[in-house]
């Protein structure tokens, strides 16, 4: 990998920040399409896809895949309109500081996207390494470690180009994953018909609900929470962002639309694996199911499938750490330090966030291990996707929306459903609510909030000026 | 509860599926390289046309479509 992204280093000539952020925003549609896909496929899913349908059956992969896709989905409108108003931007969050006379907004913002990042390739680097960990029985801490040291040395030399072209060699092995090694599971465990016949007569009286499409027995749990908090996580997602502006803007709508509705085939197949499961291994508890499952891989097999984990794992970790570092450089450097720094040396601030921020998330991964669930984790995260999606659509699309309403949406959403997350009963005004309901709460205050405010303090922007104004396509000199 | 031909037929398109996905981006890629060495910057790229984006929304609301077929009738 290491070797790859020195090539495109050279090859690209990655010697500015618009290069490094976005790829100067000239990325073909096959690069873009499948990096974004393999960005949204997690190490976890190997984990959390059978276990979905341990608990719930077929209808588990449905409700694994579909906050993934939705985010896909989601997004368009916000991407699509952005790329109007802000043709090339280098990050999301630099939209605000055109958007807003005041300097707040923006600083919420890149708040929020930090630590939704941060957060973000926490939760990579823990799952995975709980993955690998439990494959190998390799240390996760090992794991952990040689995985940031080898990323942050990739990101370092070509930013968006290192992540982006070692997530296409990721992608295509992710799929060859899927189209050979779960075929083969399925014929170690006998056949299709095998499976079926298998896990119908284990399930016993609960084959009818796992063998059911619509068994919504598990919405709330496993459904409702994720659609609410990961479904709108690829519209804060730095990630995301990256690789809207560094495709071509013709094919802005092509490759979310591509890349979400893949992402579903691939989470599909991984299901498979838990149907496996379920024929194989009726005791095994749906935690422990694909690993279980796993095991039927003869040694050289089970090799190869960890070794792509591994890089499905890379390719998540890498693109958050390539986010945060441009976070770092434009939006923190360039924005609020030093507005004389010219384009190579926000780079070289990129590059040293770089190496800086692969030690905090590594440090921040070994903090949470044993501390927080990997649920809790991402209901965090979802709770920074819940509180900025509302105030971000109504700043994009509604001329009235304001500055303070703005901050209050934002800021006052992120503290009542963390209040409510994490919380109890002892606590004054906390009110017991499903995951679902609180992520529905953030929603409701930051979209509310920012909308009432923003009724009674209307601002009068126009958005046709914001285009002149705010492009920047040389990499941060101005105009 | 799904009868056995039609856990098999899903694997099937699972699989087809995957493999039409891993195939189109392979394409893409092989036929269009890296970037576009000819732009500097996006903004030369024109936006993106109707066309376009209301074939994607198609194709959002036919897999939609698809999905929920699938929820309601595959008991």
């Amino acid at each position: 990998m290491i070797a790859l992204a020195y090539y495109v280093y050279r090859r690209q000539g990655v010697t500015n920040a618009s290069e490094f952020i976005t790829a100067g925003g000239r990325a073909r549609l096959g690069l873009t399409t499948a990096s974004f896909a393999v960005t949204w496929m997690w190490a976890g899913d190997v984990l959390g896809v059978p276990q979905y349908v341990g608990i719930t059956g077929i209808a588990g992969i449905w409700m694994y895949a579909a906050p993934a896709v939705l985010s896909s989905l989601v997004v368009i409108p916000f991407a699509l309109r952005m790329r109007r108003l802000f043709p090339q931007g280098l990050t999301y969050s630099e939209y605000f500081l055109e958007r807003f006379d005041s300097r707040l907004p923006h600083l919420a913002v890149v708040c929020v996207v930090l630590y939704t990042m941060v957060l973000g390739g926490i939760i990579q680097l823990f799952v995975g390494g709980a993955v690998i960990g439990g494959l190998t029985g390799i240390s996760p801490t090992v794991v952990n470690a040689v995985l940031v040291a080898i990323i942050g040395a990739y990101i370092l030399l070509g930013g968006l180009w290192s992540s982006m072209t070692t997530d296409f060699v990721q992608f295509v092995s992710a799929i060859v994953l899927t189209l050979v090694f779960v075929p083969f599971l399925v014929w170690q465990a006998g056949d299709p018909n095998v499976v079926y016949q298998h896990a119908v007569t284990n399930l016993g009286g609960q084959a009818d609900a796992f063998f059911s499409m619509g068994n919504l027995s598990s919405l709330e749990g496993l459904f409702l929470p994720y659609a609410l908090g990961l479904g709108v996580w690829g519209v804060v997602s730095m990630a995301t962002w990256q690789r809207v502006f560094a495709v071509r803007r013709d094919k802005t709508s092509r490759f979310l639309t591509v890349g979400g509705i893949g992402v579903f085939t691939t989470i599909a197949m991984y299901g498979v694996i838990g149907v496996v499961g379920l024929s194989a291994f009726p005791e095994v508890s749906p935690g422990n199911l694909s690993v279980e499952t796993l095991s039927l891989l003869p040694s050289w097999a089970a090799v190869v499938f960890i070794l792509v984990t591994l890089m499905v794992l890379g390719s998540s970790v890498d693109s958050y750490l390539a986010a945060i570092a441009s976070l770092a450089s434009r939006d923190i450097y360039y924005r609020h330090w030093n507005r004389d720094a010219d384009s190579s040396e926000q780079l070289s601030v990129a590059r040293y966030a770089s190496i800086v921020f692969a030690v905090v998330v590594f440090a921040g991964t070994e903090f949470v291990s044993g501390r927080l669930s990997f649920v809790t984790l991402l209901l965090i995260g979802g709770i920074g996707a819940s509180g900025l999606v509302g105030p971000f659509a109504l700043s994009l699309f509604w001329r009235c929306t304001s500055a303070g309403p703005f901050v209050a949406g934002v800021v006052v959403s992120q503290l009542v459903t963390a209040y409510l997350l994490l919380g109890n009963a002892a606590l004054p005004g906390w009110v017991g609510l499903k995951l679902w309901e609180i992520m529905a709460v953030g929603h409701i205050v930051s979209t509310g909030l920012t909308a009432l405010g923003s009724a009674v303090t209307p601002d009068d922007f126009a958005f046709a000026d914001l285009p002149d104004e705010a492009t920047r396509a040389d990499g941060g000199e101005e105009r | 509860m799904i009868s056995e031909t039609t856990f098999l037929v899903l694997l099937g398109v699972a699989w087809v599926s995957e493999l039409g996905f891993g195939a189109l981006i392979s394409y893409w890629f092989i036929t269009q390289g890296f970037g576009d060495d000819a732009a500097t910057a996006a903004t030369t790229a024109p936006l993106e046309s109707r066309r376009s984006v209301r074939l994607s929304l198609a194709a959002w609301a036919t897999f939609f479509v698809v999905l929920l077929a699938a929820i309601v009738f595959l008991n």
